[in-house]
C-alpha cells in the first residue's frame, strides 16, 4: 500500500483501461496542479449554509428528519469570479469544483492546504474517500479565525492524496450505503439513513 | 404561396379561416395581443375580438357565405398582396390564383368538416376572448382608479409612492448574491431611472399644486396634461417594477449556473460585449427581453433628450435577460430549445429580415399597394397602411420562424432538432407563424445538408423523426426560394462560429462514454499528448441527447435500474451530471484563458 507520486497519478489520470482510471475533471493545469505526491483541488460554486434562525435541535431519531435537515439549511450559487464571505465561526458546505472518481484499487484522503489553514479555515473533517467513490467532494467550510474570510470558486483550497489498495475494494458504487454516489456539489446530510437508527428506536 | 405549403390536406384550423378570409388582420391583431400575455390590450382590440367571435358563430349557420363580405374579401387580397412581395408574383396572376385556391378550397372541404373545424375555433376564441375579457377588464378597472385618482389630483402622488416602494426594492436586491455582476449593473441603472423619475414627479407634484392659482379654462387644460404625464409615469413604473421583479428571479438560490454559463457561451460566440441575466418565471414559455431597447423606448415618453443621453452611456452595452418556465429550470435538455430564442435575438441584431426582402421594404410596400385598382378602397388609405403593416409583421414572423430554426440548427447541429421535437412539435403551440410540420420538414433537411446522418445514430433518428414531417412537394416555388434566400443569410451570419460535423465526431461520442460511466462530459482528454481540453458546450448537449435516445438502456443496466421509479431517479443523476458538465467546462474554458 504506497501513496501515488505525481507521476504514477497522472499515469493513472490517461490510464486506457476505464477500470484502473482514476479521474478528477476538470484539471485546469496538470503541471501546475499535480506536484509532491498530491493534486490540488479547487472550490467549487455550490454551497449549503445553515438558517441559524430555524435551526433548534438536529436529532437523527426525530421523524420527517430529512425534510427537517434540509429546511434549516439553504443552498446556495457562486459564480465564477464572485465570492462568498465566511464569518468568524461560521459553518458552510462547500464542495471540490472537481468531479473524482476513484479506480476500485485507490483509496485517498482530502487535507487541507497549509495556507488556507493558517488564516483560519478548516476544510473537511470526514476526509477518507473510499475506493470506486463517484462524485465532488463535500468540503465541510469552518472559519476559525477572527476576521472574515473571502472564498472564491476556482480556489485551489484542498489536497487530495492517494494510496493504492493491497486488493480490489468491490467499489464504493455496489455498496447499498453508497449515500453521495454521483454528487455533483454539496449534500445535506444523510446521517438517518444510517442502519443503527432502527436498532436504537 | 406561404400558407399553400401547409397542404391541402394538412390545413390547420386557423389557415382554413385565413385561406377564406375569415381570419381578418384585427383578430391576428387580438392573436398577437394574447401570445404577447396581453401587456398592451386596448379597448378597440378587444372588442374586435368579440364581433369575431359573434361573426365565427354566425358562420356556422350559413357556411359557405354566399357573399363574402367586402372588407374580408379586401384583407383576403391584402394578405395575398403582401405575400406576393415575397414572392414576386404579379398582381394578375396573383388574383387568379386567390380565385383558384377558394374553388379548389371549397372542392375539397366539405361543410360538416368545415363546420367541425369552426367548432374547434370557437372554443379557441372562446378561450381567448375570456382571457381577453378578464385581463381587458382589469386594465380598464385600472385605468378607472388612476381618473379617479386624476379627478383628485392624488395620481401623482401614487405615483411617487410607487416609485420609492421600486427604489426600497431596489436596494434591498442589492444586498443579495446573484451569479454574475451583471444585475448589479442593472439594479445601479434602475436606481438612477428611478431617481430621475422620482425628480419628475416631485416638479409635476408642484405643478399640481400651483393649478389652483392659474385661471379655470387654464386650470383645465393643465390638469389634462398632468392628468397624461402620471399617466405616461405609473406605466413606466409598472414596467421597471417587472424589471426589478425579473432581477429579483434571477438570484443565486434559484437555478444552477449551468443555464447561465450555457447562454452567455453560446452569445459571446457571435457578440463580445453582451450581458446576460437568466430568469425563471411562471410562463410556459421561453422569452428574452433586450433590456436596453426596451427601457430606451419607454423612457423616452418621460425623460427629456438629455438625460436620455446621460442613460445611454449608461446603457452602453446590451443586456439580455432570457426568461426559463419555473418548472423547467433543470431540465437540461431544454437548453436547445433556448436555441431558437437565440435565434430571434441574433437575427434582430444582425438586421437580417430587411437583407431577406431588402428590395421589398415597408414603403415600397404601401406603393405597391396604391398601384392597384381598387376603387372603394382608395380613399382607405389610413387603413391601407394599418392592414399593411400587421401583414408585414406576420410575414416577417413567418421569416423570423424560419430563420430562427435554422439558425439555431447550425449552432446547435442536431440537438436543436432533437429538442424541436421533443418540446416544441409535441406541444400544441398555436404561436407557429409556419406549421410545425413545415418547421420540422426544414430543420431536418438542414441536418441531412450538413451530412450529420453519416453518423448512424443520427441516422436512425432522422429517420423516426421524419415520419412526422411535411411533404414540401406541394410547397410552391417562391415559398422555396425564399427559404433558400434565408438560409443564404444564415450561412454568413454563422461563418466559422457554426458547429460542426467534425467536432461533433471528435467530441460526442467521447462524452457519452463519460456520462454512461458516471462522469461529467465536461472534458476531452487526449490519451497520447497526455493533454485534456473543456468540451464545447454544444458537443455535451448533443451528447446528452444521444444518450438519452440512443444508450439510455446501458446506463440503466450499469446502475442495475429495473423499476420506472429506479430509473427515473438515475435519469435525475444524469441530468444534474449534464448540468453539472456544462458549468464546468465553461469555468474550465475562462480559467484556461485568464491563465494564458
Amino acid at each position: 500500500m504506497t501513496v501515488l507520486s505525481s507521476k504514477s497519478i497522472m499515469d493513472r489520470l490517461f490510464h486506457e483501461n476505464p477500470q484502473k482510471r482514476l479521474v478528477i475533471t476538470p484539471i485546469i493545469s496538470h503541471e501546475d496542479q499535480i506536484a509532491h505526491g498530491s493534486i490540488d483541488l479547487r472550490l467549487g460554486t455550490e454551497f449549503i449554509i445553515t438558517k441559524r434562525t430555524k435551526y433548534h435541535l438536529l436529532d437523527p431519531m426525530q421523524e420527517n428528519i430529512e425534510s427537517q435537515i434540509e429546511q434549516y439549511q439553504d443552498k446556495i450559487y457562486i459564480g465564477y469570479k464572485r465570492k462568498l464571505v465566511l464569518q468568524p465561526r461560521q459553518f458552510v458546505l462547500g464542495s471540490t469544483l472537481e468531479y473524482i472518481k476513484l479506480p476500485n484499487d485507490l483509496l485517498g484522503y482530502v487535507i487541507g492546504r497549509s495556507s488556507w489553514g493558517r488564516v483560519g479555515l478548516i476544510i473537511a473533517t470526514a476526509t477518507m474517500v473510499g475506493p470506486g467513490f463517484s462524485g465532488s467532494l463535500t468540503l465541510e467550510l469552518v472559519n476559525l479565525g477572527e476576521a472574515n474570510l473571502a472564498l472564491y470558486p476556482g480556489t485551489r483550497i484542498a489536497q487530495l492524496v492517494l494510496h493504492t489498495m493491497d486488493d480490489e475494494d468491490r467499489g464504493y458504487i455496489s455498496k447499498p450505503e453508497a449515500k453521495y454516489i454521483g454528487a455533483v456539489g454539496p449534500e445535506f446530510s444523510k446521517i438517518h439513513t444510517d442502519k443503527e437508527w432502527k436498532l436504537l428506536k | 404561396m406561404v400558407l399553400k405549403m401547409m397542404s391541402q390536406n394538412e390545413l390547420s384550423e386557423l389557415s382554413i379561416l385565413f385561406e377564406i378570409g375569415f381570419l381578418s388582420d384585427r383578430i391576428v391583431k387580438a392573436l398577437f395581443c394574447y401570445t404577447v400575455g396581453l401587456q398592451r390590450i386596448d379597448e378597440e382590440i378587444l372588442r374586435e375580438a368579440l364581433i369575431f367571435l359573434r361573426a365565427v358563430e354566425k358562420a356556422k349557420d350559413n357556411f359557405p357565405p354566399i357573399i363574402i363580405e367586402k372588407d374580408t374579401y379586401f384583407n383576403l387580397i391584402i394578405y395575398r398582396l403582401v405575400l406576393s412581395t415575397c414572392s414576386e408574383l404579379e398582381g394578375k396572376n396573383l388574383m387568379a390564383e386567390i380565385a383558384e385556391m377558394r374553388r379548389k378550397l371549397e372542392g375539397i372541404i366539405s361543410r360538416k368538416r368545415i363546420n367541425e373545424k369552426l367548432d374547434s375555433i370557437v372554443k379557441f376564441f372562446n378561450k381567448i376572448s375570456e382571457k381577453t375579457l378578464e385581463e381587458g377588464n382589469n386594465f380598464f378597472k385600472s385605468l378607472e382608479g388612476h381618473k379617479h385618482y386624476i379627478n383628485d389630483k392624488r395620481a401623482i402622488e401614487l405615483a411617487i409612492e410607487r416609485i420609492l416602494s421600486q427604489e426600497h426594492l431596489l436596494e434591498r436586491l442589492r444586498s443579495e448574491e446573484f451569479p454574475t455582476n451583471t444585475q448589479e449593473k442593472v439594479i445601479s441603472l434602475l436606481l438612477k431611472i428611478s431617481s430621475k423619475i422620482y425628480r419628475k414627479l416631485a416638479s409635476l407634484a408642484e405643478e399640481n399644486a400651483d393649478i389652483i392659482k392659474l385661471p379655470p379654462e387654464l386650470q383645465e387644460q393643465l390638469t389634462q396634461i398632468l392628468q397624461i404625464n402620471a399617466e405616461r409615469y405609473n406605466q413606466l413604473i409598472s414596467l421597471t417594477y417587472e424589471i426589478s421583479e425579473l432581477l429579483e428571479a434571477s438570484n443565486v438560490r434559484h437555478f444552477p449556473l449551468g443555464v447561465h454559463y450555457a447562454l452567455e457561451s453560446i452569445i459571446s460566440d457571435f457578440q463580445k460585449d453582451v450581458l446576460i441575466i437568466v430568469s425563471l418565471s411562471g410562463d410556459s414559455n421561453l422569452s428574452y427581453l433586450d433590456l436596453p431597447t426596451i427601457l430606451e423606448t419607454i423612457l423616452k415618453y418621460a425623460l427629456d433628450k438629455e438625460e436620455m443621453v446621460k442613460l445611454r452611456d449608461d446603457m452602453c452595452q446590451r443586456i439580455l435577460i432570457f426568461n426559463i418556465p419555473k418548472l423547467e429550470r433543470d431540465n437540461l435538455f431544454l437548453h436547445s430549445s433556448i436555441a431558437n430564442r437565440i435565434g430571434s435575438y441574433l437575427l434582430e441584431y444582425y438586421e437580417t429580415f430587411p437583407k431577406i426582402v431588402s428590395s421589398k421594404n415597408f414603403s415600397d410596400f404601401v406603393s405597391f399597394l396604391s398601384s392597384f385598382d381598387l376603387k372603394d378602397l382608395e380613399k382607405q388609405e389610413i387603413e391601407k397602411v394599418r392592414v399593411a403593416e400587421q401583414s408585414l409583421k406576420k410575414i416577417k414572423n413567418w421569416i423570423t420562424t424560419v430563420a430562427s430554426d435554422l439558425l439555431s440548427t447550425h449552432i446547435f447541429g442536431p440537438s436543436y432538432m432533437f429538442s424541436f421535437f421533443k418540446y416544441t412539435f409535441n406541444t400544441d403551440n398555436q404561436e407557429s407563424e409556419v406549421p410545425l410540420k413545415s418547421r420540422l420538414k426544414i430543420i431536418t433537411e438542414e441536418i441531412k445538408q450538413l451530412n450529420y446522418t453519416r453518423n448512424v445514430e443520427i441516422g436512425k433518428e432522422i429517420e423516426k423523426i421524419e415520419k412526422y414531417t411535411i411533404d414540401d412537394s406541394l410547397a410552391n416555388k417562391e415559398v422555396l426560394n425564399l427559404i433558400s434566400k434565408i438560409k443564404e443569410e444564415i450561412k454568413k451570419i454563422t461563418e466559422g462560429k457554426r458547429y460542426t460535423l467534425e467536432l461533433f465526431e471528435e467530441e460526442v461520442y467521447f462524452l457519452i462514454s463519460s456520462i454512461s460511466n458516471l462522469i461529467p462530459p465536461n472534458e476531452i482528454l487526449d490519451f497520447k499528448s497526455r493533454k485534456s481540453r473543456p468540451a464545447k458546450i454544444i458537443s455535451i448537449l448533443n451528447a446528452s441527447w444521444l444518450l438519452k435516445l440512443s444508450h439510455i438502456n446501458e446506463v440503466y443496466k450499469l446502475l442495475n435500474a429495473k423499476t420506472s421509479k429506479e430509473k427515473s431517479q438515475v435519469d435525475i443523476k444524469l441530468d444534474s451530471l449534464i448540468q453539472k458538465a456544462i458549468e464546468l467546462s465553461e469555468i474550465h474554458r475562462r480559467m484556461r484563458e485568464s491563465t494564458k
